[in-house]
């Protein structure tokens, strides 16, 4: 699990690559509420290098989505790899999410 | 500590115990200092005798050179009290037997200085020849220790479960090293000492070293020994070990007895602590005469009981932490399954992992409102908040149930009640209500965001089943949506969790297809063998695994119901 945070104009993004599993959670978590505080216009969280996200992961971008719409912020996804997005199609929340292209955020 | 003469252990140990009894330590000491004395007098008088008719000018002189020789040989057996008592022996004898036959009473100048000088030298040697023995002993002990300790850490920081075989081989790695003899005691849930190990090297006949380990339980009021190092928690150091030293620890005659048999030379006994508290004892015990423990074994010691006792809690801890999460989940899951008539219904739960916690997974099978409701279901997480969202979840869906009949909306109430809970975790599950006919079932199905269900037809095809669905305990409106089917005689349904699929993959699912195909007539077991077998190696084992089929039975297979894997 590997990521990289990149500020662009209105907005921040944050890559993730590898596998984001239990093991992830705190890194990422701690990542993007570090961002958080910045209270970013758009706080992106670009999933395109994962190869493996589980329920932990998941509950880690809902919770900060939650905290995004809480707070009146935009939370937005680039889409990853089919196994990926796979997650989100099974519990039907891909039309829940925001998701955005990847040059959005470039 | 006092300490007694040696002598007291020889009379207090009658021969009978020990009957092939070697050489005491006073015995030793005694032949050792008498050839010493013999060799330092007697070798330098016959060699003055030999050469004294040759009639040499100062024979004293050739005596008293040669003299060194046994000095040195006393210095290196002896210590340098033994050393300078020989020497002045020698010097003396040698004066007045062969230089000067009243040389007692008449010390002129030049004997006077070549007995200062020769006591010097004599004295130098001594000094020297014992300080580099003890550095070599000393540098032996050093490496020992230090080789003791890597051995030990390494031991226990392997975290072995089983707490006694860790025990047993740290008792065995003191041995030679540091102990002849190590024990390791353990006070039991019922307050008395176990003997969880033992270790002893040649040097200690394994009767006695056996015999010691089952012995009557100490005296708690006793004022030494292992019973007072558990009552205050303090170390007790023994460098030399006596006829009171013995009586004193030892738990009644017979084990002071087996003690003295041991020929223990040098004890320590240290608290194994837990938090503060004594949970039990480590006993060194040196059988060597060039072995007795000083306060640097004594603080080794203590270390090593002191990481062994944190060994300990972790493994007790662990122990209970994992007993803990097997009552927990055991609550979780049905105890049993209910025989429902046409019905065979198979569960089959692995839990990821050692068992220390509670994964998140779940199934249960209940009857309500004259159907049978099926669920298999997913709670983020581990542990005690997993398992609290599963207790929420698994009772919710049976209350609401009881007086809901639409499925759909008996996952909405679990999706407000997880949403009410505010725990910020959600669920997934698969809720299948069925009817069951003559040979037909009526199936209404739900998928919260869980993987869908394969339906297997007696002809052997599978397919997945079931509308979208999404994750409870997020969305305020959750889209659900049931999806009506029809079972017959020989169709199973299969509902799963995630930990079966290898979620790597883009389309897991279709794995898990092919894998059911032509499972015609295949009993619930099969089915879920079959499921049980798909594990890739990227899949490892990171989930809980849960499977739960139900099968409508061919008429003849009537009674051949509900197995219980």
């Amino acid at each position: 699990m590997d990521m990289k945070s990149e500020p662009f104009e209105g907005g921040v993004k944050l890559e993730l690559s590898g596998e984001f599993d239990i093991g992830g959670v705190p890194k990422v978590e701690g990542a993007i509420r570090r961002l958080e505080e910045e209270r970013p216009a758009l706080l992106i969280l670009d999933l395109s290098g994962l190869t493996f996200i589980d329920s932990s992961g998941l509950r880690v971008i809902l919770t900060a989505d939650r905290r995004a719409k809480e707070q009146s912020r935009r939370f937005a996804l680039v889409q990853g790899p089919s196994a990926v997005q796979r997650i989100f199609k099974i519990t039907g929340i891909d039309t829940v999410l925001e998701f955005v292209a990847q040059d959005q955020a470039s | 500590m006092t300490r007694k003469h040696p002598h007291d252990i020889e009379q207090l140990a009658p021969d009978r115990l020990v009957p092939d009894r070697p050489l005491s330590l006073v015995d030793r000491r005694a032949r050792r200092i008498a050839l010493g004395v013999l060799g330092s007098v007697a070798g330098p008088a016959l060699v003055t005798g030999a050469l004294s008719p040759l009639q040499f000018e100062d024979s004293s002189r050739i005596a008293g050179l040669l003299y060194l020789i046994p000095v040195m040989v006393v210095a290196a057996l002896g210590g340098i009290v033994w050393g300078v008592v020989t020497s002045l022996l020698s010097v003396v004898s040698l004066g007045y037997f062969f230089t000067e036959p009243r040389f007692m009473l008449e010390v002129g100048p030049g004997e006077g200085v070549q007995l200062a000088v020769l006591l010097a030298v004599s004295f130098g040697i001594v000094r020297m020849m014992g300080s580099q023995r003890r550095e070599m002993v000393n540098a032996g002990v050093g490496q020992r220790r230090l080789a003791f300790l890597a051995g030990a850490n390494e031991l226990l920081q392997r975290a072995s479960l089983d707490f006694e075989r860790t025990m047993t081989e740290l008792a065995r790695l003191s041995v030679p090293g540091l102990a002849d003899w190590c024990t390791i005691d353990v006070r039991q849930d019922d307050g008395r000492l176990r003997t969880v190990a033992v270790a002893y090297g040649d040097r200690v006949r394994a009767p006695l070293a056996e015999n010691l380990a089952h012995q009557n339980q100490p005296n708690p009021q006793a004022q030494a020994g292992i019973a007072a190092v558990m009552r205050t928690g303090r170390a007790e150091l023994y460098p030399v070990v006596d006829a009171d030293i013995i009586h004193t620890v030892a738990r009644d005659p017979q084990h002071a007895a087996l003690l003295k048999g041991l020929e223990l030379r040098s004890l320590i006994i240290v608290p194994l602590l837990v938090r503060g508290k004594p949970i039990g004892a480590v006993k060194f015990a040196s059988v060597r005469p060039d072995r007795r423990y000083d306060a640097e074994d004594l603080t080794l010691a203590e270390d090593l009981a002191l990481r062994a006792g944190t060994a300990l809690e972790n493994v007790r801890l662990y122990q209970q932490r994992t007993h803990e999460a097997r009552v927990l989940q055991q609550s979780l899951l049905p105890p049993t399954l209910p025989t429902i008539d046409g019905l065979e219904v198979l569960a089959r739960f692995e839990p990821f992992g050692h068992g220390d916690l509670v994964g998140g997974d779940f199934y249960d099978v209940f009857e309500a409102g004259g159907r049978w409701q099926f669920v298999v279901g997913d709670v983020c997480g581990k542990g005690a908040e997993a398992a609290a969202m599963t207790g929420l979840a698994r009772h919710t869906v049976r209350a609401v149930a009881m007086r809901e009949e639409s499925p759909v909306e008996v996952l909405r109430a679990l999706n407000a009640a997880i949403l009410r809970a505010e725990q910020g975790n959600y669920c997934t599950l698969t809720l299948a209500s069925v009817k069951v006919g003559d040979g037909v079932a009526q199936v209404q199905l739900v998928r919260g965001g869980h993987p869908a269900p394969i339906l297997i037809r007696a002809d052997g095809s599978a397919e997945l089943v079931g509308g979208d669905g999404s994750l409870l305990g997020i969305l305020a409106q959750p889209t659900l949506q049931a999806t009506e089917l029809t079972m017959r005689n020989g169709d199973a349904l299969v509902l799963y969790t995630d930990g079966v699929l290898d979620e790597h993959k883009a389309e897991p699912e279709k794995d898990l297809l092919e894998a059911l195909r032509n499972c015609t007539g295949a009993p619930a077991k099969e089915i879920a063998d079959r499921i049980f077998e798909e594990e890739t190696e990227t899949m490892g084992k990171r989930d809980d695994r849960a499977v739960l089929v139900l099968r409508l039975n061919d008429v003849n297979e009537k009674g051949f119901a509900n197995r219980w894997t």
